[in-house]
Order: structure tokens, then C-alpha cells, then sequence
């Protein structure tokens, strides 16, 4: 059955329709969640709310057929919220010094299982988001993951044009040196 | 930014179609080093867009908790929602026994006791 079809069955109140429609798109807010804030256990908390209000303000949704993107974006605006809330999203200066690899500030905000926990699920590129900084994190996830363009970016981060594009490329010039470094310990040619 | 001489910088990889200078913006992609970085960073582009097609999976039940935790929200306002038409009953119970003409007959009463005593 089609998501319109679902949300048609769910605005008449029908519960099951609730339950399949949102357990079709749960990992689409649990992926955006974790790849944004990074923490597994923040990430789901992040995408059962997005559920939850998903759910609550489904009557602004007028075409079903985005419900997916739509409730993408509901997860992207919590995680920019919580990273804001901790003080990791903050405007950040074009003269402050680039860090090639991410310091400790993120990894020493969670415990060490937990760290162990997230990066043992995530494979590929999602394993390397761990890497960076949040600000450059959400920057490269917004623009080169989920296409959104750099007005958006910087509007959605907070900041100016020229800090969105500045995080954008300090991100990817980090993801290309540790893809290198993956790539060298894997005896595979850059 | 640093500079490579005339070629895309290497913080400056992913910043194609941001290059500051003119000199440096004709250059862009004409030359192998340029073209070899650009090349990178499509590369680079193409895996991050790949990644979005890969969902990841949480580790417990998300929608059932959603589900739960909104009925336990509509359980919350049913219990509000009771509480306040107990409220309401017992003022309207207040209301029938104390009606406001009662109310101000008793005033009246009490005055016009005052005044006698006076």
C-alpha cells in the first residue's frame, strides 16, 4: 500500500495504518538522527520524537507522498536542536585554525562502550561521520548526503554562507584524508 | 586557505565554484593536478550520495515506543481532561447550593442586622 493511501487511514484514526506507516520510514529518521548527533542512544531517542510529532502533525503534511523527506527533515531539526541544547552547534569563526581529525570534546561526551557500541554498527562513510566535528559533520551530512543546498545549510546550521561552505570543505578535506588512511592501512592504492 | 600555487588547495577541496580569485577560478580543472583533485572530490560526492540510500538500523523497537509514548499522552490528557470536568462539577454543585441571589440576600440580611444593632 502506498504512503497516501497509509496517512488517508491514519487521519480516519486507524492505528494499524500508523503503526506500518511509520515503521516503513523509522530507519530514514533513526539514519539522519545518528549520522547528525553520532550518539546511537541520543539518535533513536531523536527519531522516536520525530515519530511522535510525525504522527501528531500529520494533518500539515499535504502530499503524502513525501512523508519520508518530510519526516527526515523533523529528525534533522530535532538532532540540530539537541547538538545545539550541548552546546556542540556554534558559529564558527573563518580565522579559527582548522583541526585536520576531530579532538576529544565528542568522544569524551560519551563513554567508551557506547563509543564502541555506535562504531561497531556503522560501516563505510557513516563509520567515518564519526570523525568529525559536529559543526563539519552536519555541514557535509546536509549538503553531500541529503543534497540540501548550501542555503539551507547555512540557515539550518545557523550560520553564514561563507562559515557553510567553510565547514563543508574542511569536512570533506577531513573525510578524504581518513579515506586515504583507511584505504593505505587496507593496502589499497589512494 | 592555503594555496598550491595556481591549483585547487587541499583544504580547499570540495570549495569548486567557490575559488576566491579570478586567476584561480579560470584555472580550475584545466590542468592534471586540478583536474585529478576535482576528480577526487566528485568521487568523494558520489560515495556521501550513496550513503543516503543506506538506512541504518536502530537498535530497538522505535515506532512501538513512539506509539506507546503517544498513548500515554492521550491517557495524560484524558486524565487532565477528567480532573477538569470534576472541577467543573463541583463548582456548578457550589453554584446550585450557593446561588449568587442567595448569596446577596445573606449580605443583605447581615447589613440589615448590623443596622438594627446599631
Amino acid at each position: 500500500m502506498e504512503d497516501e493511501a497509509l496517512i488517508a487511514r491514519v487521519r480516519r484514526g486507524d492505528l494499524a495504518a500508523a503503526s506500518e506507516l511509520l515503521r516503513r520510514h523509522e530507519k530514514t529518521a533513526y539514519s539522519a538522527a545518528l549520522r547528525l548527533v553520532g550518539g546511537r542512544t541520543e539518535a533513536e531517542d531523536i527519531a522516536q520524537e520525530a515519530l511522535v510529532r510525525a504522527y501528531t502533525h500529520l494533518g500539515e503534511l499535504d502530499d503524502g507522498s513525501t512523508f519520508g523527506p518530510w519526516l527526515r527533515r523533523i529528525a534533522i531539526n530535532l538532532s540540530l536542536n539537541a547538538l545545539r541544547r550541548r552546546g556542540r552547534l556554534q558559529f564558527e569563526s573563518l580565522d579559527a585554525v582548522p583541526h585536520p581529525f576531530y579532538d576529544f570534546e565528542d568522544r569524551l561526551a560519551r563513554t567508551p562502550e557506547e563509543h564502541a557500541l555506535s562504531a561497531s554498527d556503522l560501516t563505510g562513510m557513516d563509520a567515518l561521520f564519526e570523525h568529525l566535528p559536529p559543526e563539519q559533520r552536519v555541514a557535509v551530512v546536509l549538503s553531500d548526503v541529503y543534497d540540501y543546498d548550501i542555503v539551507d545549510v547555512a540557515a539550518l546550521s545557523r550560520c553564514k554562507l561563507s562559515a557553510a561552505k567553510m565547514r563543508i570543505a574542511r569536512g570533506r578535506a577531513t573525510l578524504r584524508k581518513l579515506l586515504e588512511e583507511q584505504n593505505r592501512a587496507n593496502g589499497d592504492p589512494a | 586557505m592555503k594555496r598550491l600555487g595556481r591549483h585547487l588547495s587541499v583544504e580547499g577541496l570540495g570549495t569548486a565554484g567557490f575559488a576566491h580569485d579570478s586567476a584561480m577560478r579560470r584555472h580550475l580543472g584545466l590542468c592534471s593536478t586540478c583536474r585529478e583533485r576535482l576528480a577526487q572530490i566528485q568521487r568523494l560526492r558520489d560515495s556521501l550520495a550513496c550513503t543516503a540510500a543506506i538506512d541504518l538500523t536502530p537498535s530497538r523497537d522505535l515506532t512501538g515506543s513512539a506509539l506507546a509514548q503517544l498513548q500515554r499522552r492521550t491517557c495524560e490528557v484524558a486524565r487532565i481532561n477528567g480532573l477538569l470536568a470534576v472541577i467543573a462539577a463541583i463548582l456548578t454543585s457550589f453554584a446550585i447550593l450557593f446561588p449568587r441571589e442567595n448569596a446577596s440576600a445573606g449580605a443583605s440580611t447581615v447589613a440589615k442586622e448590623w443596622a438594627d444593632d446599631e
